[in-house]
């Protein structure tokens, strides 16, 4: 359910999220909503759905989530942290990012899960959130029956060269300057 | 062909040590035929043989094999088999057989093959044409090979070999995997001749001299020892061929037969007549020739009319291989000529083997297709071996009712605790009878197992034993006043050139055809339940005519089937017992058991409705009819009487049935409906009748009852042993909780005690029985009801007895408990003596259930719950190997059927009363299934690999097999959503659920019994299902108070099933 840019086909993205924002019950997005991450260190980003209970239904029973990034900058460095209430498993694309409630969960904000990534190389990742048509582990399953409508959020995160690099940069761009000077 | 190592002829032929082996092996498992069809190797069963059911294999097929590549060979080469098969004169069913004939890579040879087909080895030699073709084969004394090849196929040149092998022939030319990609020479070969005019079978007679057939030589040759020795010094084979192969130093020779008749005879097939003759076949006229001893013509044994050439093809075949099999019967293949000869001739289409029998003056018969359809059939020979499917045709399995199969070999006592559901077949009611297996053919299937049996829902079913999917199913008119309308088993027979299924419903017996289902002929045991507009249900129902047939129909003497009728006690009506023509269902005969009069209609008669109390205008027949057929004027007064709801057991070598008949209330106070004590003689007793319906004997332990001792089980036919001779018996069990043993004959010969030595009174002699058993009070719900098995080989006798009631209990188990213990039975069929008895095992175990058995364990049925059991019986301990549990169902009351390692049994126990808000009456309308189990790993057991949890045949059970198409695998539960199998659904299952979400078959985690929408995956679809049944479940505790309900229900249940078919209160309480 994690799955990597190159992987994204935004067909699906607009087939299961985009296609539909007006009628979406659920909102998903993560959060911090941008972030500027320093080259080689590990920061969080939660994952949350604002869920209304639809009519008919009584509750969330669980969700499954693909979520796409720039492996080439950004990396996981734990599985994810379930939410209160979720009970994690691990969906047939072999991704963790899916929880079961024991109960139907009501309406609110929910957390999610809260992934924790090591910023590797400096650059702009995306983190695009979705679901994969015909993947019945993914999706916000209803109680009794049915999966509900979704909007995704994408965010993005930058990360910036660590500090010595910075120094470094700044040792060039000064002697462009003096080199300009001449 | 060669000599026949399975004959009589090859004891004198090839020396007593290797052919008596063979002859013993062919009497203990059958003859098969062997069959090369150009690129496979098929089998036949002789047994079934014009059967209409031919069993037949294919033991070797190379059709993959093309010019094109593929299969097990290399691309370009067409890999074959064919020519004539030998088999090796150890006994161990490798055999030899033509390989790879008329290509050039690999080249042509001599296939070696274990018997299984498997190919261990490869004989090639050097040939005197580019394409050779290998044909005959035969074995000498010694273990030497003698083969032919073809070689020119015409007139001229002739240069067709006779090639000598020397052992060992488990090798492949070349080197050591180099074949089959390899032309290499084999190197323990010595060629004999190179000049036979198109080379043929090859024969070894009883002096070790080798024939082959020359057809364009028109001759037999005759090669006589010695022979080669080997391709040493000094071992006769050192000189070379043109083709730079050993050839014999020398041959002694000499032309045995040549065109004898003053006709073409093209020598082809040899085989040897039991009496030491040579048949001959001659390929190019159809001709099959019987030439003596010493070559001299002696007669033709097929003989096509016309004269040379005939036009082709010939209709009884044009014979090409031939063999003899342990009767003197000769099969031959026929390559089905075509064409015109010589320019067009050859091989067609339609090729066969044939049979030709001798009558008892040893002249041949026409001859007989065994198979048609073959593509280029040239060699035939004969090998021990049964390929029949194992079948059960019959209540009991046979005409004996031993209920016993001495042949089951996959399940034994080791294996039989890994049973596991195979299949289930829901039907829409209890299934009370035992199931019948017949192997049919079923056109686009061949010849398959069918199982067929009843259920209380009016339906016959036939139904694959592979699968447990229907083949068909017949609806039954309804019967209302049968109180056990669907209870009796079938039976397949059969007759001419069809499968007969034969089946009572209600008081209607049907003749069904077993492949399509499709009704032949019906028979009413009473007025046919219509009224005079043909419309349903006429006079039958619980307060007028009751009349049901509950026994098991068995067709004797070849075209009679025989069977009875009861009325459940009803003084209204009278019972009997019914022989009818197994053809067209016109009565035959009608034996009246409470006046002994047989009833015999004229020919002409086509009596289609009889019983013993209606009148001529109720049964459709023409006024007068009582007093004018002989034996049909009986006093026809109803009394409850003369009911017969025991199956026949037959004894067709003395022309005997025997039956067991129910009990008749008496009266002494009158006037009463119930006729005055002693019973009527043959009421409650065991009766010998012919197969035209007239008592040979009978007797009867007691001569009035009127607390419903009845006899309802099957007779056994078995043989015990009396001062070391065997005398044939025949045993039956009865609700008085005995077992009796008679003399089939009606005289004990032991004691001289003949069935009519009446006791003072007129009683039966109580001296008569070789021996009888008791081993519980019985009464009328009680006793033995159901059929006992006998197993021969351990001399035993095995039964179950029904629970009984707890004032007629017995010591030490105390006069308040029940069942009546001990529950299940082993007798010694020689003394009667108690083997031994469940004694210690306390729980409710008794059955109304008959009883099953295999060498070494039995089966047992069961009471609430249901459960069949089974018994430990190889070593008299009598210990439990196995309870399984059946879920959903309150009895097993079917008898065990046990075919080719699956045990087959039927769900559910009741009675059909006036009162549909009964108990019984409820629970006989609760839908259960016929049941399949079968060890996983054993040969045939196919468990079904998945469980869909879905309630696809909304019985509001999911889980489980009684939804079509996902069987039960492990599953131990049938409530849905219970996944650690504890009969509940609550957090552990729930658990259990998440632990195996997302996971895809075949991954580690993966739950069949989760997947509840069969994709293949575990998904939050799944998870919903779950939840809602979690939401569903309700604990037993709770559901409806049945805690408390339960044990009136078991008491409804007991009374219910009664004897399994027989509760026997009279309406007008009797006396």
């Amino acid at each position: 359910m994690l799955r990597s840019t190159s992987k994204l086909a935004v067909s699906l993205l607009l087939a299961m999220g985009f296609a539909a924002p007006a009628s979406a019950l659920v909102i998903a997005y993560t959060s911090p909503q941008s972030s500027i991450q320093t080259q080689g260190s590990n920061f969080q980003v939660a994952v949350y759905a604002d869920f209304s209970v639809p009519q008919g239904a009584t509750g969330m029973l669980g969700f499954g989530l693909d979520l796409a990034y720039d492996t080439s900058l950004i990396t996981l460095v734990a599985p994810p942290q379930l939410g209160p209430g979720f009970t994690g498993f691990t969906g047939p694309d072999g991704d963790a990012l899916g929880g079961i409630a024991a109960s139907a969960l009501p309406g609110g904000t929910l957390l999610l899960a809260t992934l924790s990534f090591q910023a590797n190389a400096p650059g702009t990742s995306s983190l695009v959130l979705g679901v994969t048509a015909g993947d019945l582990t993914e999706g916000f399953a209803l109680d009794p029956t049915g999966f509900d409508t979704v909007q995704f959020v994408s965010n993005q995160v930058t990360v910036v060269p660590e500090p010595s690099s910075l120094s470094l940069l700044g040792v060039a761009l000064v002697g462009l300057a003096l080199a300009r000077r001449r | 062909m060669t000599t026949q190592p399975w004959s009589l002829h090859c004891i004198a032929a090839l020396g007593a040590l290797v052919c008596i082996d063979a002859v013993s092996a062919a009497a203990d498992t059958g003859q098969l035929i062997y069959s090369t069809e150009g690129n496979r190797l098929r089998r036949y069963d002789l047994d079934t043989i014009g059967s209409g059911a031919l069993a037949e294999d294919i033991l070797v097929e190379r059709a993959s094999g093309s010019e094109q590549g593929g299969g097990e060979g290399v691309a370009g080469v067409k890999r074959d088999i064919n020519g004539e098969i030998c088999a090796f004169p150890d006994g161990s069913g490798r055999f030899v057989a033509g390989e790879d004939t008329n290509q050039s890579h690999p080249k042509e040879g001599v296939g070696v093959f274990a018997a299984d087909g498997t190919q261990i080895g490869k004989l090639t030699a050097t040939y005197n044409t580019a394409q050779a073709e290998y044909f005959g084969c035969a074995f000498d004394a010694n273990g030497r090979l003698f083969t032919s090849d073809v070689g020119t196929q015409g007139f001229s040149s002739p240069n067709g070999q006779l090639v000598m092998w020397f052992p060992p022939y488990d090798r492949f030319p070349g080197l050591p995997g180099a074949y089959p990609n390899t032309d290499a020479i084999s190197n323990n070969f010595c060629v004999l001749a190179s000049d036979i005019g198109t080379a043929g079978a090859v024969a070894v007679d009883s002096q070790g001299r080798v024939y082959v057939a020359g057809a364009s030589s028109l001759k037999i040759f005759r090669f006589s020892p010695p022979f080669p020795t080997g391709l040493g010094p000094g071992e006769g084979c050192t000189l070379s061929d043109a083709n730079g192969s050993p050839r014999a130093n020398a041959v002694t020779r000499e032309t045995f037969a040549t065109n004898p008749f003053g006709t073409l005879f093209t020598f082809s097939g040899l085989a040897f007549a039991p009496n030491g003759n040579l048949y001959a076949a001659s390929v190019a006229t159809g001709e099959i020739a019987e030439i003596g001893m010493n070559g001299q013509f002696v007669r033709m044994v097929l003989d096509p009319p016309g004269s040379f050439p005939p036009p082709y093809p010939i209709p009884t075949g044009t014979p090409q291989g031939l063999a003899v099999d342990a009767d003197g019967s000769i099969y031959y293949a026929d390559i089905n000529l075509v064409g015109v000869f010589p320019t067009t001739l050859g091989p067609g289409p339609n090729g066969s083997v044939r049979r030709i029998r001798f009558d008892s003056n040893g002249d041949p018969l026409a001859p007989e297709l065994v198979r048609q359809g073959l593509a280029f059939p040239d060699g035939v020979s004969i090998f021990p071996g049964n390929l029949e499917k194992t079948q059960w045709r019959t209540y009991a399995g046979s005409p004996a009712r031993t209920f016993f199969n001495p042949n089951e070999t996959i399940l034994k006592p080791s294996n039989l605790n890994r049973l596991r559901e195979r299949w289930r077949f829901q039907t829409g009611a209890i299934v009370t009878g035992s199931p019948s297996v017949a192997a049919v053919f079923v056109p686009g299937e061949g010849v398959i197992q069918v199982v067929y049996f009843q259920a209380w829902d009016r339906n016959v079913y036939a139904v694959r034993l592979s699968d447990g999917s229907e083949l068909w199913r017949f609806t039954t008119d309804d019967h209302p006043g049968a109180s056990f309308p669907q209870s009796g088993s079938l039976d397949v027979t059969r007759i001419g050139n069809r499968d007969n299924v034969f089946v009572g419903s209600g008081e209607i017996v049907y003749a069904l055809d077993a492949v399509t289902g499709a009704e032949l002929w019906r028979f009413a045991a009473g007025t046919g339940c219509v009224d005079a507009q043909a419309n349903p249900p006429g006079r039958c129902s619980h307060t007028d005519e009751r009349n049901q047939v509950e026994s098991s129909p068995i067709v004797v003497g070849g075209d009679t089937l025989v069977f009875g009728m009861d009325v459940d006690d009803s003084i209204l009506g009278k019972g009997g017992f019914y022989g009818v023509d197994a053809l067209s269902g016109s009565l035959r005969w009608y034996f009246d058991v409470t006046t002994g009069a047989t009833c015999t209609p004229d020919p002409s008669d086509n009596v289609r409705k009889f019983d013993g109390y209606h009148g001529e205008a109720e049964l459709g027949l023409p006024a007068g009819f009582f007093a004018s057929r002989a034996g049909c004027d009986f006093d026809r007064t109803p009394n409850n009487c003369g009911n017969v709801w025991s199956s026949a057991a037959v004894d067709e070598g003395r022309g005997l049935l025997y039956i067991g008949t129910s009990n008749c209330d008496t009266a002494t106070s009158q006037p009463s409906p119930l006729p005055l004590p002693p019973m009527p003689p043959f009421d409650e007793a065991i009766v010998a009748l012919d197969f035209d319906g007239f008592p040979a004997w009978r007797w009867r332990p007691r001569e009035i009852d009127n607390l419903d001792l009845a006899f309802g089980a099957a007779p056994n036919l078995f043989s015990i042993e009396r001062s070391g001779e065997p005398v044939e018996v025949v045993g039956i069990g009865g609700k008085d909780g005995s077992y009796y043993v008679l003399d089939r004959d009606g005289v004990n010969e032991s004691n001289g005690v003949a069935w009519d030595d009446f006791a003072p009174g007129g009683a039966s002699p109580p001296d008569f029985p070789y021996w009888t058993r008791n081993v519980v009070p019985g009464g009328d719900i009680g006793g033995i009801i159901a059929t006992a098995s006998v197993d021969e080989a351990r001399r035993r006798v095995y039964f179950s007895t029904a629970p009984g009631t707890a004032a007629q209990n017995s010591p030490p188990f105390g006069a308040t408990s029940q069942p009546q213990r001990p529950t299940v039975h082993a007798l010694d069929m020689d003394s009667g003596a108690i083997v031994w008895q469940n004694d210690e095992q306390t729980s409710a175990d008794a059955s109304f259930a008959p009883t099953s058995g295999i060498s070494g364990a039995i089966f047992i049925g069961s009471v609430l719950p249901s459960i069949s059991r089974v018994y430990r019986t190889d070593d008299d301990s009598g210990a439990p190997l196995l309870t399984y549990p059946i879920a959903g169902g309150v009895a097993v009351a079917s008898g065990a059927v046990v075919i080719d390692g699956t045990v087959m049994f039927g769900i559910g126990v009741g009675q059909r009363a006036s009162d549909r808000s009964a108990f019984q009456d409820i629970v006989s309308r609760l839908p259960n299934p016929l049941i399949a189990l079968c060890v996983p790993g054993e040969p045939g057991c196919t468990v079904p690999a998945c469980d869909d949890a879905l309630d696809n045949d909304g019985d509001g059970s999911t889980d489980h097999p009684a939804d079509a198409g996902c069987l039960f695998l492990r599953a131990r539960s049938e409530v849905r959503g219970d996944l650690d199998f504890d009969n509940d659904v609550d957090d552990a299952d729930q658990q259990a659920f998440f632990r195996t979400m997302g996971k895809l078959r075949g991954a580690k985690g993966f739950r069949d019994e989760a997947d509840f929408d069969r994709d293949g995956t575990i998904t939050f679809v799944d998870y919903q299902a779950w939840l809602a049944a979690r939401r569903a479940y309700v604990p037993p505790a709770t559901a409806c108070g049945l805690l408390g309900i339960e044990p009136l229900l078991a008491l409804a249940l007991l009374h219910a099933a009664r004897r399994m078919r027989e509760p026997r209160r009279p309406q007008p309480e009797a006396n």
